[in-house]
């Protein structure tokens, strides 16, 4: 290990070597793993931004209890304590009828006069149940609904699950397709990492033989094309963050600026999508490089 | 053998290649080799050799003798399909690849052609070697400067090989073979293309080495070359030795 630390100087002038006596083919190899990994950052980005809105969300969700005119008090305490019980329940809120129908007139604003005559407790009274945060799933709210659906003094009770089951089958198929797309742009900057290397290894083709004759190892003669192959992918990594950065800074951020307004927020990624970048990257012109290299070194072998 | 220039070699390794080379008196040894190519004719049969430590020794015979594929089989570019063959006591045909590699590095090859590298100036040719087998750069620099010297070439040192004479780039080639300071060199052709004195000046260079104790074994036809040096030649005919003489 200290032996190659030592060589590390060695691998890296010789793979700065390479790509300087390659320029174009270098280039071009950059140029098209930055732009896969525009894509895939950009859906990276979509796919964060879609889970943080569907959190954002879920996390203000809540069940609400609607109960029945002629509830008993002992029938209302029995419900709010079998709630309370529950540890997905971080608390009860309860909303009389007079309540309702006063945030009803709020609602309506200046149409509120369509009320009158109405009476005064036309509307029911409901327990609003909040959940825990962490608690807040498809699973949790559904186990819990069952329970207090079947209580006595219960009317009906409201929630927006079916649309928190669409949303969650949404980004379940914005993931896979997230995954599908990043798997096929991954795949060809690895056939497009390794064409690079093998077009450097047939340049590089006496220096290799050399090598061979004056005893260097397998090792040795690997590691500079496999230190390119991660240059490379790393470069195409940090200019692909950069020009994201760019894209967003730029162009999407004054035109969300109008959305923000309504709390819709859009994340960029930080610094967390810049490692992202370069360790895929790099790992893909590791792998790209390490397979070419190794099969070039066992062709001439046989 | 000794392998100089990987003084840092663990020292598992060093034992293990110490117990597996037995002590020799023989730098070379090949015992009943054959090997044919896939066509299926033999290019060697039934080699029998001993070359001795510091010897000097030519293979000589007619183009297609199978003089080059001796050599290939001393440094482990080709491997023998009988037989057995023995650098400084280490069955060669049994090493594994990384064991090969370390062999090696105790081996100096010159060839006709002289395989340089273009893109490298005469100091990066040899230099580049040092590095390709983990020598520090400094270590690098130092034997270079050092082997430059020997070959006369050390005001070249930065001159790219198209720069250079025929005799000039096969004392580079030499350079880069000697700078390990090998206990074994082995050439192949190594003045085909040089003019005779200049062929002279190369073989004055193997001399010097040759005195420092370094086996050299030189594959030629050049009668010339022979008589210069004057020591022992091995003639190969259609695969076979057919004398063995001073």
């Amino acid at each position: 290990m200290n032996r190659w630390l030592q060589s590390f100087p060695y691998f890296f002038g010789e793979a700065l070597l390479d790509i300087r006596e390659n320029r174009a083919v270098a280039a071009l190899t950059i140029v098209t793993t930055t732009i896969s990994l525009i894509f895939f950052g950009a859906l990276w980005i979509v796919q964060v931004n879609v889970s943080d809105l569907i959190g954002n969300w879920r996390e203000r969700f809540q069940v609400e209890v609607f109960l029945k005119n002629k509830i008993t008090s002992t029938e209302k305490e029995a419900i709010k304590s079998a709630v309370l019980r529950s540890e997905s329940v971080e608390r009860v809120a309860e909303r009389t009828s007079d309540e309702a129908l006063k945030k009803f007139r709020e609602q309506l604003g200046p149409n509120a006069g369509v009320l009158d005559g109405l009476g005064e407790a036309f509307l029911p009274s409901s327990y609003r149940i909040i959940l825990r945060p962490g608690w807040r799933t498809m699973a949790n709210i559904e186990s819990l609904m069952a329970r207090v659906r079947v209580m006595p003094g219960v009317e009906r009770l409201r929630n927006d699950l079916t649309w928190l089951r669409r949303l969650e089958g949404a980004i379940q198929l914005i993931r896979l397709a997230v995954w599908t797309i990043s798997a096929l742009l991954g795949l060809g900057v690895l056939f497009i990492i390794a064409n690079t290397i093998r077009l450097t290894l047939f340049a590089r083709r006496d220096d290799i033989a050399i090598m061979h004759l004056v005893g260097a190892t397998d090792g040795f003669i690997r590691t500079p094309y496999i230190t390119e192959g991660v240059l490379c992918g790393a470069c195409g990594g940090i200019a692909a963050y950069a020009s994201l950065m760019l894209l967003y800074y730029a162009f999407f951020l004054p035109v969300l600026s109008g959305f923000s307004a309504e709390g819709f927020i859009v994340r960029p990624g930080g610094w967390h999508l810049g490692v992202l970048l370069v360790g895929v990257g790099a790992s893909l012109g590791f792998v790209g490089s390490a397979a070419t290299v190794s099969h070039y070194l066992r062709k001439q072998r046989e | 053998m000794q392998t100089p220039s990987s003084p840092r070699t663990k020292p598992a390794a060093r034992r293990a290649a110490a117990a597996e080379a037995a002590p020799s008196q023989d730098m070379i040894r090949l015992a009943n080799v054959w090997k044919r190519y896939e066509h299926g004719r033999f290019v060697l049969q039934t080699i029998d050799l001993q070359v001795g430590r510091g010897e000097f020794v030519f293979i000589t015979g007619p183009s297609g003798a199978g003089k080059t594929t001796l050599l290939s089989l001393l440094y482990g570019a080709e491997i023998a399909d009988r037989g057995q063959v023995f650098i400084a006591g280490r069955n060669i045909t049994r090493l594994r690849r990384k064991e090969l590699s370390h062999l090696r590095r105790g081996i100096g090859v010159v060839f006709q052609d002289f395989k340089l590298l273009p893109r490298r100036t005469v100091f990066e040719n040899i230099a580049f070697c040092q590095r390709a087998i983990g020598v520090s750069a400094r270590e690098a620099r130092r034997r270079v400067y050092a082997v430059l010297k020997l070959v006369s070439l050390a005001e070249k040192r930065d001159l790219y090989p198209r720069f250079l004479s025929g005799g000039e780039q096969q004392r580079v080639a030499i350079a880069r073979a000697l700078v390990n300071r090998p206990p074994l060199l082995i050439a192949d052709e190594p003045t085909g293309n040089l003019d005779p004195e200049m062929a002279n000046e190369v073989m004055d260079v193997f001399k010097e080495v040759n005195r420092l104790a370094t086996t050299v074994v030189v594959a030629t036809h050049d009668r010339s070359v022979i008589e210069y040096v004057g020591s022992r030649t091995v003639r190969l005919e259609f695969g076979q030795i057919m004398k063995v003489g001073a």
